[in-house]
């Protein structure tokens, strides 16, 4: 009886601290897209250093358990230095995506600069996710969206072109999402590879 | 010949007359939001004139604005006067901003039809006696009407945030001047959370909402940029859900209008946009917010 009970309450208890008791408000993609935004809107009050928006290379959401309210952090990173910890920021968020509060790694080293001739790095990720934010009706791409754990950016060729190539990964599934853009950020195509 | 150009300028006239943003007959609701609740009706023809002298400085400055933190922060002043002291009737955007009204022809009607149709959307709701069925109907109707003015009505298609985001020229404005788009935000924040407020059920309820709907606005501005704390343009979904429930493809239009307000803004600001272009881009992105098909979300109506 006493065992019963401890699991009723736990049961309880985790619908009433979520407010979503179907799952969270926003997905961990859409948590991996609102930090591009988080990062425009905080280089533009100069909060953070410009080098975020300009040379961000990496996203990584995880879900946190023992932090209420916050649900999801995400970890950004500039291009990785020669040596040393790349320059890291942690954003967290509600699970409906309310951005909570933001931190700046202490320890990281200034990467190299991509280059990125006309769009900067953080709208070519806001345009890289809109497609699986715009596309999770399919399957395979919902796996993406609902089971999110990176986001890489990195120059890449496509059919002789230079464009921007976003890769990632999930905890549901093995295989990898690729997504093209040109360095305009114009869409150009995506796909899943093992 | 002479019965031949008779036709021409009659059709001609038919043509422009038909485009113009001229609602007629007036709703018989027209302009009754603002008697019940008149400091939020005189924060809304404050936003118009807000809208028009940002824009119209803008232009005036374009490619000598030295210092964007002094100039921002001496219009910012500029605005908080009129919001501080609204005007009491609709302005005419023409007397505040001559050049953006010549510059940006099209957009100019685009908005002025939208926000027609805005006000007396919040006019059927203030005064609308029947709560259900019969207030939507009339919102519906003067939906129709706003429809039926093709080239001027923006699309009911929800579209894709690349709408807003996705050209060469984007987020121009809100990187230069944080504090000027935080305010324009906070502007269409005030606009769809009137709506949410004034589907409560009772008076004494929407009443209140307005209230805290006015109450809250002003906080958003108190302390610029910090004290609006949006990452993203505030939507229709999230920001009024009872109102998106009820009304999904007139929420799409409006979101789609605040979304054609910060294309201005960029288009505006941006150094990669030449001046001799403006005029063009004001009239294809014009187009673009009536085209159902530019920047279709796959995801309108849902959830």
């Amino acid at each position: 009886m006493k065992t019963l009970t401890i699991i009723l309450s736990t049961v309880l208890m985790s619908l009433v601290t979520s407010a979503h008791p179907g799952g969270p408000g926003v997905t961990k993609t859409k948590a991996i897209e609102l930090s591009a935004h988080r990062i425009d809107r905080l280089v533009a009050l100069g909060k953070i250093d410009a080098a975020f928006l300009k040379n961000l290379e990496k996203m990584e959401v995880t879900v946190v358990t023992d932090q209420a309210p916050v649900y999801y952090k995400v970890r950004v990173s500039q291009m990785q230095p020669a040596q040393g910890l790349p320059q890291q920021l942690d954003i967290s968020y509600d699970e409906d995506g309310k951005p909570l509060s933001f931190q700046v790694i202490a320890g990281g080293v200034n990467g190299p600069d991509m280059g990125w001739p006309d769009k900067d790095a953080g709208s070519l990720a806001e345009n890289s996710l809109h497609y699986v934010l715009e596309n999770n009706t399919d399957a395979k791409v919902a796996l993406f969206d609902k089971g999110a754990v990176s986001y890489v950016l990195s120059k890449g060729t496509l059919n002789g072109q230079a464009v921007a190539r976003s890769q990632m990964t999930s905890s549901m599934t093995t295989e990898k999402l690729n997504i093209y853009v040109k360095l305009d950020g114009t869409f150009i195509s995506a796909e899943i590879v093992p | 010949m002479k019965i031949l150009n008779s036709v021409f300028i009659l059709l001609f006239i038919s043509i422009s007359s038909w485009a113009a943003p001229t609602w007629y007959p007036l709703p018989a609701e027209a302009y009754k939001f603002g008697e019940q609740y008149p400091k939020a009706q005189q924060l809304l023809f404050a936003f118009d004139y807000g809208h028009a002298l940002v824009y119209e400085r803008l232009l005036q400055n374009r490619g000598q604005i030295a210092n964007p933190k002094e100039f921002e922060k001496k219009i910012l002043d500029d605005v908080m006067s009129i919001l501080k002291n609204p005007p009491h009737v609709k302005v005419d955007e023409s007397d505040i901003a001559p050049l953006y009204v010549f510059t940006f022809p099209l957009m100019v009607d685009t908005f002025d039809w939208s926000h027609m149709l805005h006000q007396y959307i919040l006019d059927v709701l203030a005064t609308s006696k029947d709560r259900g069925q019969n207030m939507n109907k009339r919102v519906e109707e003067l939906f129709s009407v706003y429809k039926t003015n093709k080239p001027l009505a923006i699309t009911d298609v929800c579209k894709t945030m690349l709408f807003m985001d996705g050209h060469y020229f984007s987020k121009e404005f809100r990187r230069q001047y944080p504090s000027f788009n935080l305010l324009i935000w906070s502007y269409h924040w005030f606009q769809i959370k009137l709506y949410e407020a004034l589907l409560k059920p009772t008076k004494l309820e929407r009443d209140v909402a307005v209230q805290k709907t006015v109450d809250a606005f002003w906080q958003l501005i108190s302390d610029l940029p910090d004290s609006a704390d949006f990452d993203m343009m505030p939507e229709t979904r999230t920001e009024a859900p009872t109102f998106y429930r009820n009304f999904p493809l007139l929420s799409a239009s409006f979101d789609n209008n605040h979304m054609l307000h910060d294309i201005v803004s960029d288009i505006l600001t941006s150094p990669k946009v030449a001046t001799a272009d403006m005029r063009k881009h004001g009239v294809e992105f014009a187009r673009m917010a009536m085209d159902p098909e530019a920047f279709k979300s796959n995801h309108c109506g849902s959830n």
